[in-house]
């Protein structure tokens, strides 16, 4: 890869990996730094809302913020732990059945112990919070503004974040090299496999809808409407 | 099962779909000054609160809720209004230390909300940059002779989509071609 001179005359594929390498690493500080603007929104409002929240309730809410906007770990990668680790263990569950053996004496389902406990808190706070919710409709109003500031950055976040693995996929299949040659653009398979996997990381029924309605230019199947469930822990 | 696509149609329908979600993250940030209206509500229904604010701070809170309620919403948001009741608000917070408590988080949280929103607008339009400007370059591979990739152009013209130094700074990170610039206030500014 050249240096960053002003004017670079290189085979065309040089020019446009340097291109696309910087622009999409451009592209990913531009975004990390939007995500925290749309904290620095609810941070903003839960000093509002401190105001005048009951204190247990705001010292409940302001848990569970803490609890899933993790700052110590990237809330994706928290979330894809705490996923990866599901789908292992469900693998790992199948495939012990399929032995014929007693899952739970045999030790099959062994679950990180770290990853456990923070499923375990984010999902009983969340509890918590539902079932002051439902006590107390005053509380519910009053952590309405918060909540829903929490899913506004939420959802910010999975959709940028979307968009930026999208295009760090995308990209490269522009420079699949075939034993050696001058790197060419992938097989078309391999690009409609691509558009295939996409579509499975949306979450939202907005977002599915415009990814099968833009890129993949077909209606959203029924059975991905029914699995959609919103794309969010953060429903209430 | 749709047609096979070439990757320069993938890309093009990719960046459609990046627009569309840069563009309702945009109106959920609009959308998002009804939290800090709702906020206000809740407020106000505090009576043990509302004895503590003054007259004056009790009628510039009111107003201040009838403005953000005139311009929630995407089709209503407007800018010019937002800045101009931030700047208000500013006044008032100054003026009355007792509201200050209230009053401050919500100039942070309008003035968040406008960045956060000018920041999205421009992500989109410099994507959209990119994917424009990388077409003839991508379509240059294709005949397998040397093309001319102007990255100081292409910088360049990234640069003119920002509103904000710091934007700036990220691009100069990864195009060193950017000359340096003269440090000037930003038009946010936060406390």
């Amino acid at each position: 890869m050249g240096d960053s001179t002003a004017r670079i005359l290189e085979p065309a594929v040089n020019n446009l990996e340097q291109l696309d390498h910087r622009y999409l690493a451009v592209l990913k500080e531009l975004v990390t730094d939007a995500i925290q603007g749309a904290s620095q929104c609810t941070e903003s409002i839960f000093k509002l809302s401190s105001a005048y929240v009951q204190r247990d309730a705001f010292d409940t809410l302001k848990k569970f913020y803490d609890l899933y906007f993790s700052k110590s770990v990237g809330l994706e990668q928290k979330k894809q732990e705490i996923n990866d680790n599901v789908d292992t263990l469900f693998e790992a569950a199948v495939a012990g059945l399929a032995e014929g053996l007693d899952i739970e004496k045999e030790g099959v389902l062994t679950e990180d112990e770290a990853t456990k406990q923070e499923r375990l808190a984010t999902a009983a706070l969340q509890k918590e919070l539902e079932g002051l919710i439902v006590l107390d409709q005053g509380i519910r109003g009053e952590i309405l503004p918060a909540l829903s500031s929490m899913q506004f950055e939420d959802a910010t976040r999975q959709r940028m974040d979307h968009v930026v693995k999208g295009w760090e996929q995308l990209i490269p299949l522009a420079f699949t090299s075939q034993g050696g040659e001058v790197p060419q653009e992938a097989p078309r398979e391999i690009l409609d496999a691509a558009m295939r996997t996409l579509a499975k990381v949306t979450s939202s029924i907005k977002e599915t809808e415009d990814f099968y309605n833009l890129v993949l230019q077909e209606p959203v199947p029924d059975e991905v409407k029914q699995g959609n469930d919103g794309g969010s822990v953060l429903l209430f | 099962m749709t047609q096979p696509l070439s990757h320069q149609e993938l890309l093009e329908r990719f960046q459609s779909f990046s627009h569309a979600s840069l563009q309702w993250c945009i109106a959920e940030s609009e959308a998002s000054t009804s939290a800090v209206s709702s906020a206000i509500d809740q407020l106000m229904a505090k009576a043990e609160r509302v004895s503590k604010i003054s007259a004056a701070g009790l009628v510039a809170l009111k107003a201040a809720k009838r403005t953000l309620d005139q311009h929630k919403g995407p089709a209503k948001y407007n800018p010019v209004a937002i800045n101009s009741l931030i700047k208000s608000l500013q006044g008032l917070s100054r003026e009355h230390e007792e509201v200050r408590g209230i009053i401050n988080p919500i100039i942070e949280n309008l003035q968040y909300q406008d960045r956060l929103r000018q920041r999205l607008e421009n992500i989109s339009k410099m994507t959209h940059y990119w994917t424009t400007f990388r077409k003839p370059v991508a379509a240059g591979g294709g005949a397998g002779g040397p093309v001319e990739c102007d990255f100081l152009g292409f910088a360049q013209g990234l640069a003119k989509l920002t509103t904000s130094v710091e934007e700036r700074d990220i691009l100069r990170r990864h195009f060193k071609e950017l000359p340096t610039e003269t440090r000037v206030e930003d038009s946010v500014t936060l406390f």
